[in-house]
């Protein structure tokens, strides 16, 4: 008598049979797909999108709160900058970066902004090679046109920010950590080395890449080239070394701990949007309330998954990983810790998250697919016109009207009052009145903004009024206090005029003296 | 090794992917996990909103969790080492159950099964009920078996269907094993080989083998009810064989005389008369084990209304099984094997969940009623890997060879299962008005009657959007509910085309339909099998 395994050993990989290959969906495979002209030419028309796209952008887009920061933190030295950067939140690579590009090129926001739209044109070659790694090349360049029209990179890529940067980066370190799983290769090892310093120094969030990448080589080491966890351990070493003297600065210079934004708790309404925001880009509420209301339909996407023969390979499995886990620890820290919950500081996820919406797609039968890509395109491109030309675009800022407004009205013997304090930077950028610039609560910028007081309001708008005819009121930016100060103003002094330039923004004039006439000219009373 | 009608030798269908399950535990944690945490968040987090629906839901929702449950315990690990002598070959006996099926296709079993390799002579009989079925060619099998070199024992009593036939030919063999192949199920040389070294357990009641469909490739249904039987044929019947809870399924099964004799011979009193017989020898203590490995070729229902009667034969067989034998208050099975039996049979019992979460955005769009107030993307927050992780676990436990296809006509059987539960507990016989008419040309015959409540579906559907548009506007909740309806509308989409006609292919198909195809709908019921999960994946169907 013997004992006799039931199950059958397992054939070896290059031996067993191909699960169903008979049935593996088909691939819409445009004619000529693999001509190299073909891969340049679609590599041509996303290079336009991306520009025309920051063309519009730029035409349209005043400079925003954040940009207007990067500006004036590059106007410092480089010693100063590492200062004032370690007494941000952030990390210094990209202004230092900025800093050198204007001083080569020039001190503008458009100038700023090109540095940015450089990133962006670099990051569209790696994404079509990261999106090669799982993907046919022909569903490779739809991705990459879809990539291209991105709204959510469109903006950020015409943003004096390190966001694209952060993109660029985030797909080097995934095409050599992509590559390297498979492969095993030194090359590839050194790459991921090298582009995993640069992360760290370009956003604090591609932590969260690095610590995805991490856990998946934890979770599959057994599959994976040998020596990769060793190798890890190797490149988190290196990482941690390069880090340590910015730590060590950062520390030595306060740990940000009075820039921190004030950011609430992130709800599951915020988690959401990322990943909306990341598709169908900046919506107003009403749009992206139905959009991510119709959620459900992720359900029928994940039933459309289960196609026979069709495995998660490990290539996919880690861009899985990439869509979701970053953004995932982000929502969690931000409840365990402190809350810093912002699309923006996600980004990393997008181009996983896109070519993870290709793959999906790729995989459905012909006339599916077909109809999913176009349906892909056009919400991609109907997103980002949308974006561009809606009003009420949520996140747009604009301080070069509310500057401009204040122009037309001001005069020497009116005040003008920024709240959130930190708003003046942008709104600085444009304004060039008659009357003076002051903040609620009211800061010298010598050092952080101050922390507001409701008890020392009344005294300090007394302060800001006395001797003045008008105060022009921006509200922007809120940090928790915006109301209050409102309602002060509501119930002291009879409000004149109003307006909105853009969503969450809005300028209130306030007569607050009456020692003379009326001024003329102005502004129109509870205009739009 | 012999090819099933049908199959080419260029194109054969894989019979080894399906088997290759290994099981990755921290999948199936974590899908229990997500599962309780969702039903908890579901049950307590969330303001109730109407009661009775949030009785509902509830209800359906424990009912998921206990599949799931019971799915990732059956799929755990799989039946690693049983004793086997590969030497040990005793007296066997070789049933082929026939009831007017065409005898090219019944010539080709018996030749294949004649064929089989064994260190002592066995016996081929065909059981042949062609007789007391009133089948024309019933003579046929007899001249058949002559020419062949099979004995024929054509039964002149009706009586008990296929556990009828068996029982008859038991009566007049003696070996003390048999082995049941139906007529169209092709045996490999090596079957008995294979096999029978189990039985040298003396306590070993029956071994089972898997249903392999070699037409699996002629058309959407035969493909469908393929990937359906991966998953049983894959890890729950390898998991119930851990559990010696593998039943018999019967076909490609060899069974001990003296076990069988225990259990009262096949039961005849019940439509799934081998999931009920392999309860009563488990019961009197004998044991069972599936061999993972394809030893037989058959043929899968090749059109709707085949595959329709098929699905309601074993839902009514299993649900009476639950309401008549409740597995529960058997004494002799072990707690493991109570719950395998229960939770094989009420896997049937999905009908009325699915219909009732179907019904769950209806509802909200006719009255504004909701079973729990949220907001609707904190709800997404929770179901959403839960729903994915679960899919993916199906996927990676029957090895990637699950398909949407199949889980859609799982999901779209809810009226069936609802009406065999009614024939169940009013007791009475249902009969189809439709008929399978077979179009030789390749075309698709007309079965829409059998979808008729997925249609009304839909049109119910249609305007509680009217009355739901009208009244709520574009609102977050009016989205949701309307995405939902999308959901279960697209979940019915491959169900209906399977059932509506289609006009003959321009060209031939790459693959023809097995030759002389239509087989008697009772006896091709017996051909094939099938599995399914719900939404929230909970398999342990009832195999025949």
């Amino acid at each position: 008598m013997s004992t006799d395994l039931l199950s059958p050993a397992p054939p070896a990989p290059a031996e067993g049979p191909r699960h169903r290959t008979r049935r593996e969906p088909r691939r819409v495979v445009p004619r000529r797909s693999g001509d190299p002209l073909l891969v340049a030419a679609v590599h041509l028309l996303c290079l336009g999108l991306v520009l025309v796209g920051a063309r519009v952008e730029w035409l349209r887009n005043s400079i925003r709160l954040d940009e207007a920061q990067s500006l004036w933190q590059t106007n410092h030295s480089y010693g100063d900058l590492l200062r004032i950067i370690a007494e941000d939140v952030h990390v210094p690579l990209y202004h230092v970066l900025l800093r050198t590009w204007r001083l080569v090129l020039g001190p503008d926001i458009g100038t700023a902004r090109t540095l940015s739209l450089l990133f962006l044109l670099a990051a569209v070659p790696v994404f079509y090679l990261v999106a090669r790694k799982v993907l046919s090349r022909p569903w490779a360049l739809f991705a990459l046109v879809v990539f291209s029209c991105s709204p959510f990179l469109q903006w950020y890529g015409s943003e004096a920010r390190m966001y694209s940067m952060l993109v660029l980066v985030t797909l080097v370190s995934q095409y050599f950590f992509l590559t390297l799983i498979t492969t095993g290769r030194t090359a590839a090892w050194t790459g991921y080395a090298t582009t995993a310093v640069v992360g760290v120094y370009t956003h604090y969030f591609f932590a969260f890449v690095l610590l995805t990448q991490g856990l998946y080589v934890l979770l599959t080491w057994r599959r994976l080239p040998r020596a990769a966890v060793v190798r890890m351990v190797g490149v988190a070493a290196v990482v941690g070394a390069a880090y340590l003297p910015w730590f060590l600065w950062f520390r030595a210079n306060g740990s940000a701990s009075q820039t921190r934004p004030n950011l609430p708790e992130p709800s599951s309404v915020d988690y959401s949007n990322v990943y909306s925001q990341f598709v169908f880009g900046f919506q107003s509420d009403t749009i992206n309330t139905v959009l991510v209301s119709a959620w459900p339909l992720l359900v029928l996407a994940a039933l459309a998954s289960v196609r026979a023969g069709v495995r998660l390979g490990r290539q996919t499995a880690y861009l899985v990983a990439a869509a979701f886990v970053p953004v995932l620890l982000a929502f969690v820290v931000s409840h365990l810790v402190t809350p810093f919950f912002l699309s923006r500081y996600m980004i990393a996820a997008l181009p996983a998250v896109l070519v993870l919406l290709v793959v999906f797609i790729s995989g459905l039968s012909r006339p599916v697919a077909r109809g999913l890509a176009g349906a892909l395109l056009a919400v991609t491109v109907l997103g980002t016109v949308v974006q561009a030309t809606n009003p009420d675009t949520p996140v747009t800022e604009d301080y070069r009207t509310a500057a401009e407004l204040v122009e037309e009205g001001a005069r020497p013997q009116d005040v003008v009052v920024l709240s959130s304090p930190f708003t003046v930077y942008p709104f600085e950028y444009y304004y060039d009145g008659a009357a003076r610039i002051t903040t609620l609560p009211v800061w010298d910028r010598q050092g952080p903004a101050p922390a507001y007081d409701p008890a020392r309001l009344p005294e300090e708008v007394a302060s800001i009024a006395e001797g003045h005819q008008y105060v022009y009121l921006l509200l922007s930016y809120d940090q928790g206090y915006e109301d209050e100060v409102l309602q002060y103003f509501e119930r002291n002094f009879e409000q004149t005029a109003e307006h909105s330039p853009s969503p969450d923004m809005r300028l209130l004039v306030y007569r607050v003296g009456y020692s003379e006439a009326l001024p003329a000219g102005e502004l129109e009373p509870a205009a739009g | 090794m012999t090819l099933a009608p049908g199959r080419g030798a260029t194109s054969r269908p894989d019979t080894h992917g399906f088997l290759q399950y290994e099981p990755n535990r921290a999948f199936l944690v974590t899908n229990v996990v997500l599962a309780v945490v969702y039903t908890l968040v579901i049950s307590v987090a969330f303001e109730h909103g109407n009661w009775f629906l949030f009785g509902a839901l509830l209800a359906t929702e424990l009912f998921h969790l206990v599949q799931i449950v019971g799915y990732c315990w059956t799929v755990w690990s799989r039946d690693t080492a049983r004793p086997f002598d590969p030497s040990y070959a005793p007296p066997v006996d070789v049933f082929i159950t026939v009831c007017g099926e065409p005898v090219d296709i019944v010539r080709e079993t018996t030749k294949a099964a004649l064929a089989m390799s064994y260190p002592v002579p066995f016996t081929v009989y065909l059981l042949n009920d062609g007789l007391v079925a009133g089948k024309d060619d019933w003579r046929d099998i007899e001249e058949l078996a002559d020419e062949l070199g099979a004995r024929c024992l054509t039964r002149v009593t009706p009586g008990g269907a296929k556990a009828g036939n068996i029982n008859h030919a038991l009566s007049r063999t003696s070996s003390p094993f048999f082995v049941v192949f139906d007529a169209d199920h092709v045996p490999h040389h090596d079957f008995l080989t294979e096999v029978m070294g189990y039985f040298v357990d003396e306590r070993m009641g029956f071994v089972q083998t898997p249903q392999f469909y070699a037409n699996q490739d002629q058309n959407r249904v035969t493909r469908v009810a393929w990937d359906q039987q991966t998953l049983f044929f894959g890890p729950i019947m390898s998991g119930k064989s851990r559990l010696d809870s593998a039943f018999m399924c019967g076909t490609n099964m060899a069974v001990r005389r003296s076990a069988i004799a225990e259990a009262g011979g096949m039961c005849e009193f019940n439509i799934a008369e081998d999931f009920l017989t392999s309860l009563f020898m488990h019961e009197r203590g004998w044991k069972s084990v599936y061999v993972p490995t394809v030893l037989a070729e058959g043929l899968a229902p090749d059109d709707f209304l085949n595959y329709y009667k098929q699905q309601f034969r074993w839902t009514r067989g299993s649900l009476e099984v639950i309401f008549k034998y409740n597995p529960l208050l058997r004494r002799g099975l072990t707690t493991a094997q109570k719950l395998q039996y229960l939770l094989s049979a009420s896997y049937y019992l999905s009908g009325s969940v699915i219909l009732l979460d179907a019904l769950l955005p209806i509802v909200f769009l006719l009255t504004g009623e909701t079973p729990i107030v949220t907001s609707t993307m904190t709800l997404a927050l929770v179901f959403v890997p839960y729903m994915w992780i679960n899919l993916y676990v199906l996927q990676r436990t029957s090895n990637f060879t699950y398909s949407y296809q199949a889980i859609a006509f799982s999901l779209s059987a809810w009226w069936l299962q609802i009406t065999a539960m009614a024939a169940v507990l009013a007791n009475r016989k249902t009969s189809f008005a439709v008929t399978s008419k077979a179009t030789h040309d390749g075309a698709r015959p007309n079965f829409l009657r059998l979808v008729v409540p997925q249609l009304v579906y839909a049109a119910v559907a249609a305007v509680a959007l009217a009355v739901g548009a009208a009244r709520e506007g574009a609102s977050a909740s009016l989205m949701a509910n309307v995405a939902w309806l999308a959901v279960h509308l697209a979940i019915a989409v491959p169900f209906v085309i399977a059932a509506s006609p289609s006009r003959a292919p321009r060209s031939a198909p790459l693959l023809p339909a097995p030759s002389p195809a239509p087989l008697s709908p009772i006896r091709r019921d017996r051909t094939t099998a099938e599995p399914t999960p719900s939404v929230e994946p909970a398999l342990q169907p009832v195999r025949d």
